[in-house]
């Protein structure tokens, strides 16, 4: 806890929520929820209560252990499309910084074109071609994910290369890659995390909407979007198959970008005291 | 009675004091200059006075302005002072005014700030615009601040500030962000306007010579605390204290140790370089002409040699070093070193074993995240077998240890350090591959007068036992004239004037030449002169 010491009690509380969602989701990876989600038609549409605390689904699954597998897969997409967008955009970005010139041309323009394309149209075509699930998932909200990285990336590493200790770097006779790693990247590092902090909030409702329309994961994995979904028809008789999804999501995606507005303001310098 | 009275004032900010007990007086009318180095407290006595301080900071003491007391006054009571009363430049043009509002509106805002009709403001401002030198048929007021030049920028600064006819101006740096030649226009315009107009003049600097050439009297602080106070001459000829005396002295620069001058081959030289930056875009596919920023160089450096490369800010003296330092390829012409135009692979390796660099500001020049070990290491890589471990770490001691450093400062971080000491990691971090010859970007002007004493004096000594050259690019003749032989004089991208540099000082022969040995404030006229 003695890392959490001189954060805001709005990031401290943030990042407890979050260290909670990665415990639910490991749970249940290990598979101790896995009881909950047998069918059990007799326990069918249960109220919450001591033994189902968000209560059941029409299939008598326990809703609480269907969050929990949720948190699992939301998770997981969203981390993997920001790895995605961090693999490919930090590179491009470095490139056209970097380079410059046509190359520089080349990755804007590439940035303008993903920027402007769908998101949902993306994941439709991918679906058509991968078949939906959670890596199309992926895929679809990662691409989406690079040209913010890139853009990000190109910005900073430019301002960075006027500093004269890259200059100096050179005149040291470092080349191009071990500036981009040595100087740039340790520099840079800061403002990634800030960056996939939010990406990874915008990625958890991507996930969630994509699952929603039937694009993300497919059944049996179980998914807040899909749970919401299957949820509207039973709105009036179950309310809670909607309301925990709903609040794990929305939870979620609160505490990430707590969590993000958090780390910015501590690597801004002028918010340090 | 005095126009403004400082008793006892104190300013304590995040649990520090940070000004102490400072009691001072202006008269109306006369020029009080207050000196100190970074960090001594004398901007925050402007701030102060005027009631601008961040908050959190607690003041003790009183501020008398024209006997009305304004510590503890309301927010109101102040406004009023300010800006009729007390009129406040600051040292960055560029961040005084608003980019989006034209040069007259701005002017004419303050007078409309304190209850001046519209039309009567538009007449003010026209007025002050005027006063500091800017008529509108010369610069219209309907011109946005980019448009102006930095000099012209500084004047509209002062117009704000004089608009209302203040009692009292406060200059804080005025000058500091601006070339000698226009540094030399506005101080004139300050003291012509504190005498024609009555006004009193509180002019904060760190620059002995600017502040002696204008003040009547002379406060001199350090660490918060007033060292010494009185009139300009009195107290600059017969300092009373041991650290206004070690300021007067470190003023006067180190004197030249006598090299022989370097004979044969050059180590260094350019030949017709022209280095040019893309105009603007027209269209979608065309751009406007580029502009050169270096326009013809020829020079070439002797093993050895001291050189002085002079000239104002745009006149394209950093892009031509970092032409020279092979950092940005010239447009045409060739840079050679040792004989062999600028390489790639191998060849650069070694020729940049020959030649390295130290930049301007060594907070930028260090990579903050790096340990000073590895900063100074870096440059090893060039060597034809790197050394490690221990022969590296030995390196890299040695090399701190020539520029008075404890090796074990190589543990710690760049920030850890003072100004004066992180511009000598930068320095060790050049010398560790033992270079014949170093390009110092004006390596000296972020740093105060007794820390520039002590990196020039350093860069003597290493001149005269190793025979290292240096090309030192700076814009103060002072540093020119103490650690230089020959002087090369640039404008507008080309070398108008080069020579001895006592010659080139002493009997200028370029207009441009002369108008700058002109501007540069002297603390031994501003002393030669009679006392007022």
């Amino acid at each position: 806890m003695s890392a959490l010491r001189g954060w805001p009690v709005s990031v401290r509380l943030a990042a407890l929520v979050l260290l909670g969602y990665a415990l639910l989701a490991l749970a249940s990876l290990a598979g101790w929820l896995d009881h909950g989600l047998a069918l059990d038609v007799a326990a069918r549409l249960a109220p919450p209560s001591g033994r189902h605390w968000f209560g059941t689904d029409p299939l008598g699954r326990d809703v609480f252990a269907m969050v929990a597998a949720g948190a699992r897969t939301s998770l997981a997409v969203a981390l993997g499309a920001v790895l995605v967008g961090l693999a490919a955009g930090t590179p491009l970005g470095l490139l056209a910084a970097g380079r410059g010139g046509l190359t520089d041309e080349l990755v804007a323009r590439g940035n303008d074109l993903l920027f402007a394309f769908p998101a949902l149209l993306l994941a439709v075509l991918l679906s058509a071609a991968l078949g939906p699930g959670a890596l199309t998932a992926v895929v679809a909200i990662g691409v989406f994910n690079v040209p913010v990285f890139a853009r990000l990336v190109r910005g900073s590493a430019l301002s960075l290369m006027t500093r004269d200790f890259v200059r100096a770097a050179r005149l040291a006779g470092r080349g191009p890659l071990a500036i981009a790693f040595v100087h740039l990247l340790p520099n840079l590092a800061g403002l990634l995390l800030v960056q996939a902090a939010i990406q990874l909030a915008l990625g958890i409702s991507a996930e969630a909407g994509l699952s929603y329309v039937g694009l993300g994961a497919q059944p049996p994995a179980p998914s807040w979007g899909r749970m919401l979904n299957e949820a509207q028809t039973l709105v009036g008789v179950a309310p809670w198959l909607a309301v925990f999804p709903g609040l794990a999501l929305a939870l979620a995606v609160l505490a990430l970008g707590v969590l993000g507005d958090g780390l910015a303001a501590r690597l801004d310098p002028r918010g340090r005291r | 009675m005095a126009l403004l009275e400082l008793e006892r004032l104190g300013v304590r900010l995040g649990g520090r004091m940070l000004l102490e007990d400072l009691s001072l007086a202006i008269e109306p009318g006369r020029v009080l200059g207050l000196i100190g180095e970074s960090g001594s407290g004398k901007s925050l006595t402007a701030l102060a006075i005027a009631g601008l301080l961040p908050p959190g900071a607690t003041v003790t003491g009183q501020v008398r302005f024209a006997g009305q007391p304004l510590v503890g006054a309301g927010e109101r009571a102040l406004c009023q002072v300010r800006g009729r009363g007390i009129g406040l430049v600051f040292q960055e043009p560029a961040t005084a005014l608003n980019p989006l509002l034209t040069i007259g509106t701005q002017v004419a805002e303050t007078a409309r700030a304190h209850g001046v009709p519209a039309a009567e403001a538009a007449a003010r401002a026209a007025a002050a615009l005027a006063r500091v030198g800017l008529p509108a048929e010369r610069v219209a007021p309907q011109r946005y601040p980019h448009e102006l030049s930095g000099g012209q920028r500084q004047r509209v600064a002062i117009a704000l500030a004089v608009a209302l006819a203040p009692r009292l101006l406060i200059a804080d740096e005025p000058t500091t962000a601006l070339d000698v030649t226009t540094q030399a226009q506005i101080l004139a315009l300050l003291t012509d306007l504190a005498r024609r107009e009555q006004m009193a003049l509180l002019l904060i600097s760190h620059d002995l010579a600017v502040v002696a050439g204008l003040a009547d009297e002379i406060a001199i602080l350090r660490d918060g605390r007033l060292v010494e106070h009185g009139a300009t001459r009195r107290v600059l000829r017969a300092p009373a204290s041991d650290y206004t005396r070690a300021l007067v002295r470190d003023h006067a620069l180190p004197a030249l140790a006598p090299v022989p001058a370097g004979g044969g081959e050059p180590l260094l030289s350019a030949d017709d370089l022209v280095c040019s930056y893309p105009g603007p875009r027209r269209g979608f596919f065309g751009r406007a002409a580029a502009r050169r920023a270096v326009d013809g160089v020829s020079l070439a450096l002797a093993a050895g040699e001291r050189v002085a490369l002079v000239g104002e800010s745009g006149s394209g003296k950093s892009t031509l070093v970092r032409a020279l330092l092979g950092l940005e390829p010239p447009a045409a012409g060739t840079v050679r070193i040792a004989g062999q135009p600028l390489g790639r692979g191998p060849t650069l390796r070694r020729q940049r074993r020959l030649l390295q660099a130290v930049f301007q500001d060594p907070v930028a020049s260090l990579n903050p995240r790096h340990r000073v070990g590895r900063i100074v290491a870096e440059p090893l890589g060039l060597l034809e077998a790197p050394p490690a471990g221990p022969a590296r770490a030995a390196r890299v001691a040695a090399a701190l240890a020539d520029v008075g450093l404890d090796p074990a400062a190589a543990e710690r971080y760049p920030h850890e350090f003072s100004g004066g000491q992180r511009q000598r990691i930068a320095i060790a971090r050049a010398l560790v591959v033992e270079p014949r010859l170093l390009v110092l970007d004006e390596a000296v002007s972020a740093l105060d007068a007794s820390l520039r004493t002590q990196v020039l004096e350093l860069l003597l000594g290493l001149g005269a036992t190793r025979r290292l050259g240096y090309l030192f690019v700076t814009h103060d003749l002072g540093v020119v004239r103490a650690v230089t032989e020959r002087t090369l004089v640039m404008r507008a991208g080309r070398i108008v004037e080069q020579g001895p540099t006592a010659e080139v000082l002493d009997h200028p022969r370029h207009p441009y030449t002369r108008e700058l040995v002109a501007a540069t404030p002297s603390l031994e006229r501003a002393l030669a002169g009679p006392d007022r």
